[in-house]
């Protein structure tokens, strides 16, 4: 068994030194960790081809933090079960591109290359920890199962390391909580469990989709210095998946706005939120509630629902709900544009903040054309939310 | 203390059980006075015997008489024989419990594997011939699958005897060879059922997120298919298991007659052809009382099984 | 410290991962394909994604031939008089154990030269009746007790249910065979008594049926208007709880009849000379050397009926979604 992972780990390196491009970069333009290009995520259904993921493109550093932002049925999570290939196994979906993970194309790898891949070098923390552990393993088990997978540990040592793991997670008692089931935890408490499972193996790469949703508000926070803390201190990469800009906000280096299964703006953390040119991250960002607002005052949520991932409008697929939308918008859809720093795309006609944006905007509110009723666009971003989205930092 | 608890909600259904036994053979005409009268019954000797087994009494009391009797291990006498009731059935008990085991052993061995591997491969070309092989399994009577069995590999190739039985003390190899067709053909129904369910329940756990989380441990694909998903997704395979007890016993009446086994089954059928009440009396009580007990165990390895349980909490679909 | 926001981006139901999607195609008989996928639906495809065409298309066959079938089954049972058939008791004995196709017999003739097909035909009649017999029997008591259990709840529903359950609990062959042993082996005792025994098993499905229909919407509205308990009871629960009452008679059917053949395979069913499946199928047991055929095709017939009752019933239970494991 050992002698044969060992060969197959073998192998890969000889492939990664065998391919021309692998050869070891130059200095100051180190190869990022993982690369997503063009991935597509489709479903087949009755009613025509889920767009689900539709043509993103990513990459992310060694030890860096990636936040991907989105609303319910944006394809985030499609996108994270892509990226760890953890959709069910069925002929109705087809994920093309290609997603290098430290060069290695794992859309192209069989079950077996993933499997020494998975928890060993990449991880994932699911979002409600109420259903991704195992009702009825213990605790101990579920931890050190794969320790001695992966890394041959004995039963002791491997113990041994659940411990440790727990103790780094914040989990009192640890030796107890080992010969206990989940269902006797609290929900922060197993949210730990399952990050102390996710770290065990050390991977390189951590995907946490929604880590926090399921949690009681007051736990929220701690979870999410949890995995800050942890990422800094093993140098480890960082995919963040949220709906809630506010999550991602001084947590992460980068940041990507999906909308209907595709990247709509991406661009540095601090540029983002300052140098916004998506309409929809204005949007998202002005329906966070803030603490500062007098009481009573209405969240400006987004009007209207997201697109049907089945029949996607042929422009802009937010054009439908956007303040700031054209004729252009309804028929052409906008490709992906450099913003003012580098690093930075989006996907507008009429971007926020240019002229081309503030005279579309002022056009449709002569004319009525604002979709819903308060018109939420017609005013800036109040400098408190960008304020108190730093603080977070 | 579940355990407790639980033992107290038996006593009911094993009284209900014992009552209906009772007026199955009480309430039926000429009762065992008139048999114990022999073939030229006075009236006279018949009232004598029905004052002296109590018969005269009204039925509730006539009950308690039975149940207290019972209690203690007397099922009565044959009316025939004059054999112990309890020792009749002591005789040919190890026969219906050899059978029943390796039905269910056969039908288990079997399901597992299959139901794990429909489910894993669901709507796959293996998915689909073993659900349709099994929805057609389904409608084979066991009589009809003794009947295959037997001319295929009794009297077609010759494999095993067709019929006769030889006690496992006897001669352990003969008796295993006698009793492969017989088991074979009562567990082919329960191994359809098995897997169907199995892999309807095993459908619904793969999508659990903590199958996803196991999966991206790495773990290997029958690690995280035995270990993780069967266990949880063996609840409804379990309570058909006690109750297809009943089924097993009910079956292994057939099984036995074809096969010309002398089983509980066969005890039965001889009693009932010969009007031996008594003997049904027993036997029928004794097969409800075991698949009672049968349903009570299968409550108890719950608990084991689903740790939820254990502590008393309502389980959670 | 980021602040505990509550997740109200845009859209009302945050968790609620899923477009917009027709709701009559999420309820659909989804099947494998939906469960399958189940991981990746929460996020992506709205649980749209069903059984591709082909196999419902073949499904569809499927259903037809057993609807076909269960045409012919009957349709020979209820004629077998005015049929082109031979007397099933007529003898030819220099004609016996005639092969199918032999000397003019389709299905070939038994040990004493009677015709099998006739045999067949008049014998499917008899497990028809004793079938549709306990069927009715079954689904009346058992569909009224399992009615009024669940729409009445407590005591009542207590006891009742108790008794059904330790009826179920015990092998149903064990009880047929010591009720039919006393009672008699006449066609409309051994008919009763099956129907007895297939009560307790309907009592279950109509009172699960009844629990889950009395949680909808329109029960109630009509319980909060103030409707009487028998106009509810009548209006509103039984024509709802009477369909999948119906579909399961149809699997019921395929019990009775396989209980009936075991008790014919016993020698307990209705007495000689009538014949049914059963019967046939035991008599040709002894002539399984010589004569395969005396056994085989009575065999292949039941199983074919069973078969397609089982399909028909499971294709039209799986409409009326009635849980099994709600059972």
């Amino acid at each position: 068994m050992a002698t044969r992972r060992e060969a197959r780990r073998h192998q890969r390196e000889l492939q990664r030194l065998g391919e021309p491009d692998a050869a070891p970069p130059p200095a100051g333009a180190e190869r990022a960790l993982l690369e997503i290009d063009d991935l597509r995520t489709w479903f087949r259904s009755p009613r025509g081809t889920v767009h689900a993921v539709d043509g993103v493109s990513l990459s992310l550093e060694r030890g860096k933090t990636l936040g991907i932002v989105g609303e319910s049925g944006s394809g985030k999570t499609v996108l994270s079960r892509s990226i760890m290939r953890l959709l069910p196994r069925s002929t109705t979906v087809h994920p093309t591109g290609k997603v290098l993970f430290d060069g290695r194309d794992l859309l192209t790898l069989e079950t077996g290359e993933l499997q020494d891949i998975w928890g060993e070098e990449m991880a994932m923390v699911f979002q409600d920890p109420m259903t991704s552990l195992n009702p009825v393993v213990k605790i101990g088990r579920q931890i050190t199962e794969g320790l001695r997978h992966h890394l041959h540990m004995s039963k002791n040592d491997a113990r041994e390391a659940a411990v440790a793991l727990l103790t780094s997670v914040g989990i009192p008692e640890p030796i107890r909580r080992l010969n206990q089931y989940p269902h006797e935890l609290s929900g922060g408490m197993r949210q730990r469990v399952t990050i102390a499972i996710a770290l065990a193996c050390g991977p390189r790469l951590l995907i946490a989709d929604e880590p926090t949703t399921a949690l009681d508000v007051t736990v929220q926070a701690q979870i999410l210095d949890l995995l800050q803390k942890q990422q800094r201190e093993r140098f480890m990469a960082l995919v963040l998946i949220t709906h809630d800009l506010g999550v991602v906000a001084g947590r992460s280096d980068e940041i990507a706005v999906m909308y209907a299964g595709k990247v709509v703006e991406r661009a540095p953390a601090y540029e983002l939120f300052h140098q916004m040119r998506m309409p929809y991250t204005e949007a998202l960002l002005k329906s966070i509630p803030r603490v500062t607002n007098p009481s009573h005052t209405r969240l400006q949520a987004i009007v209207g629902r997201p697109p049907d991932l089945v029949n996607l409008p042929k422009g802009c697929k937010f054009a439908p709900r956007c303040p700031y939308a054209q004729e252009r918008c309804v028929e052409e859809e906008p490709p992906l544009l450099p913003g003012p720093t580098p690093g930075h795309e989006f996907r507008c006609w009429f971007p926020v903040g240019t002229p081309e944006g503030t005279s579309a905007l002022q056009r449709n509110l002569r004319e009525g054309r604002i979709p819903g009723m308060d018109n939420p666009a017609a005013q800036p971003v109040p400098p408190d939310v960008l304020e108190q989205l730093e603080s977070n930092a | 203390m579940v355990v407790l608890r639980k033992l107290l909600t038996l006593v009911p259904t094993v009284l209900l059980v014992s009552f209906l036994t009772y007026l199955l053979v009480d309430l039926l005409p000429g009762d065992a006075a008139t048999q114990l009268a022999g073939n030229d019954p006075q009236e006279e000797t018949i009232r004598a015997i029905r004052e002296d087994l109590g018969l005269d009494k009204p039925l509730l009391i006539r009950y308690v008489y039975w149940l207290g009797d019972v209690a203690t291990g007397d099922f009565g006498r044959s009316y025939r024989t004059n054999q112990p009731v309890l020792e009749a059935i002591g005789e040919r008990l190890p026969i219906t419990l050899q059978l029943g085991l390796m039905a269910m052993l056969f039908a288990l061995f079997l399901s597992i594997p299959l139901g794990v591997l429909s489910a894993f491969k669901a709507n796959t070309p293996i998915d689909k011939t073993i659900t349709t092989v099994s929805f057609g399994l389904l409608a084979v009577p066991n009589f009809v699958m003794a009947l295959l069995l037997l001319y295929v590999f009794a009297v077609e190739l010759g494999w095993f005897p067709p019929v006769g039985w030889t006690r496992l003390t006897a001669d352990v190899g003969d008796n295993l060879r006698r009793s492969v067709l017989p088991a074979l053909s009562l567990s082919i129904g329960q191994l359809a059922v098995y897997t169907r369910l199995l892999r309807t329940d095993m459908i619904a756990t793969l999508q659990e997120d903590f199958v996803a989380m196991a999966k991206a441990k790495g773990l290997p694909t029958w690690r995280i298919l035995f270990t993780h998903a069967l266990r949880p997704s063996s609840f409804s395979l379990l309570t058909i298991i006690g109750l297809q007890v009943g089924g097993l016993i009910g079956g292994a009446v057939i099984v036995e007659q074809f096969f010309a086994l002398p089983g509980i089954g066969r005890l039965l059928l001889e009693s009932i052809q010969q009007r031996d009440l008594i003997i049904v009396q027993g036997v029928v009580l004794f097969i409800g009382l075991t698949t009672v007990l049968a349903n009570f165990a299968v409550d108890l390895v719950y608990s084991v099984l689903d740790p939820r349980i254990r502590r008393g909490s309502t389980r959670t679909a | 410290m980021a602040r505990p926001v509550q997740p109200d981006v845009a859209d009302p139901s945050p968790d609620d991962d899923r477009p917009p999607t027709e709701p009559t195609e999420l309820a659909a008989p989804a099947g494998v394909a939906a469960a399958e996928i189940g991981i990746a639906s929460g996020a992506a495809g709205g649980a749209a994604i069903l059984m591709p065409d082909a196999p419902r298309k073949k499904r569809r066959i499927f259903y037809f031939l057993a609807l076909g079938w269960l045409a012919v089954v009957v349709f020979t049972a209820v004629f077998a008089d005015v049929l082109p058939l031979a007397d099933p008791n007529f003898q030819v004995i220099r004609d016996r154990l005639a092969a199918p196709g032999e000397k003019g017999y389709i299905l070939g003739t038994d040990n004493i030269g009677r015709d099998l097909l006739s045999r067949l035909a008049f014998g499917g009649r008899v497990s028809l009746i004793i079938a549709f017999t306990a069927v009715i029997i079954g689904s009346l008591v058992g569909g009224a007790i399992g009615l009024t259990a669940g729409f009445f709840r407590g005591w009542y529903e207590r006891i009742v249910m108790s008794f059904v359950d330790v009826l179920l609990a015990f092998p149903a062959l064990v009880l047929l065979l010591a009720l039919v042993a006393f009672v008699g082996q006449s066609l409309r005792t051994i008919s009763l008594v099956i129907g007895f025994l297939a009560i307790p098993a309907y009592a279950r499905v109509a009172r699960a049926t009844t629990l889950a229909v009395s949680q909808r919407e329109y029960v109630l509205a009509a319980r909060a208007l103030g409707a009487k308990s028998s106009r509810i009871l009548f209006r509103e629960l039984l024509p709802n709880v009477a369909l999948p009452v119906v579909a399961f008679g149809l699997v019921a059917l395929g019990l009775v009849i396989v209980a009936e053949g075991g008790l014919a395979f016993l020698g307990l069913s209705v007495e000689f000379p009538t014949s049914t499946w059963g019967s046939l199928i035991a008599a040709g047991k002894n002539w399984v050397r010589e004569s395969p055929h005396l056994a085989l095709i009575p065999s292949v017939v039941m199983l074919l009926t069973v078969l397609s009752l089982n399909y028909v019933g499971d294709t039209l239970r799986s409409r009326f979604d009635v849980r099994e494991s709600a059972l």
